[in-house]
């Protein structure tokens, strides 16, 4: 896998970068394979990327974390001491590098979804505009995909009438006795399944 | 999508006089570009026609399940994906004016996916003012 158009990512228009993005409901395709990303970002201090980025190892690993508010215990002989970190500060295992997570996986109860460091948020005077329009897409999403559960549910009993007449099988089973039609037995049963179908 | 154009400050497309045709073109406006979507526009125009004949056009069977194509729909979209495969064998150049308009379970969901596809494209490519946030 190659990871280097994420990491090394340009500009998507202007002075505006995609500090973080995440695959909401993708569907999976004919092999079963979902195609999903996380984007997540972090500033690092001036100078400190090489010696971070040495550190990655798999991508995920380090930075699985990132924006959690954790601690620690530490003992130095008969002390110990206990460490918070709060979601703002994220230390580079292995290194003194201490980043700040900008955009990043927020875990709730109800939902998980991508969170905006409230000190970026105020610094570049950010105003939400377009929340509106993901939701519509998720709105959209749900939608079709009620649609396809409703129509394959509904057509369900039509099919099955159809597909027992064309095998004869119970309660279809053409009687033994001559018939004045012409039309195949069951010929109305079958249109009429047809015609809901359609 | 009149949702979406609401988000920019250009003038709204007309909605007469071939709206679809006048939206592609203030998308193409504002830098998104439908025929790069790779989805099948031709079979999204069919369905909001589709869907206007399943609203208001007259029916095709006395239970008034079948809905039917008129021969505007018909002669705009010559290969409609919700035609029926019956009919279109048995009337090539003649049979009634009214043709039912099909859905089956494929055809639903080829439809479901070129939307998806169409709308996915859309919100990418919108631009970032319009999208997310602005300072």
């Amino acid at each position: 896998m190659d990871f280097t158009e994420d990491l090394l990512a340009d500009r998507i228009g202007g002075s505006w970068f995609r500090l973080g993005a995440r695959t909401d409901g993708a569907t999976p395709d004919a092999r079963r394979m979902k195609d999903e990303m996380l984007r997540e970002s972090l500033l690092l201090p001036p100078g400190a990327f090489a010696t971070a980025f040495s550190k990655l190892d798999s991508v995920g690993n380090v930075l699985h974390n990132l924006g959690k508010p954790d601690g620690s215990l530490r003992q130095y002989g008969r002390q110990e001491d206990y460490l918070y970190e709060p979601f703002h500060r994220f230390e580079i295992p292995f290194t003194d590098v201490v980043g700040e997570p900008l955009v990043f996986l927020h875990e709730q109860v109800s939902n998980i979804g991508l969170f905006i460091n409230p000190d970026l948020w105020m610094y570049l005077g950010l105003e939400e505009k377009g929340k509106e329009f993901m939701q519509r897409l998720r709105i959209l999403h749900d939608k079709l995909r009620f649609v396809s559960w409703f129509f394959g549910l509904t057509t369900a009993p039509f099919v099955g009438i159809k597909r027992k007449i064309e095998a004869g099988d119970h309660p279809y089973k053409s009687s033994a006795m001559p018939s004045d039609s012409s039309d195949p037995p069951f010929a109305v049963e079958w249109l009429d399944a047809d015609q809901v179908i359609r | 999508m009149d949702e979406t154009v609401k988000l920019s400050s250009s003038q709204a497309p007309n909605k007469k006089n071939n709206w679809f045709e006048n939206y592609k073109r203030w998308f193409l406006g504002v830098g998104v570009e439908w025929t790069a979507s790779g989805a099948d526009l031709l079979l999204i125009e069919e369905m909001t026609v589709a869907r206007n004949r399943i609203q208001h056009g007259s029916r095709g069977d006395s239970h008034g399940l079948i809905k039917t194509q008129d021969e505007d729909y018909r002669s705009r979209f010559p290969k409609a994906l919700f035609q029926s495969d019956l009919e279109a064998r048995m009337f090539r150049n003649f049979g009634p004016k009214l043709r039912s308009i099909e859905l089956t379970k494929e055809r639903l969901n080829r439809a479901i996916e070129e939307i998806m596809l169409f709308a996915n494209f859309i919100e990418e490519h919108l631009p970032v003012e319009m999208k997310y946030w602005r300072g």
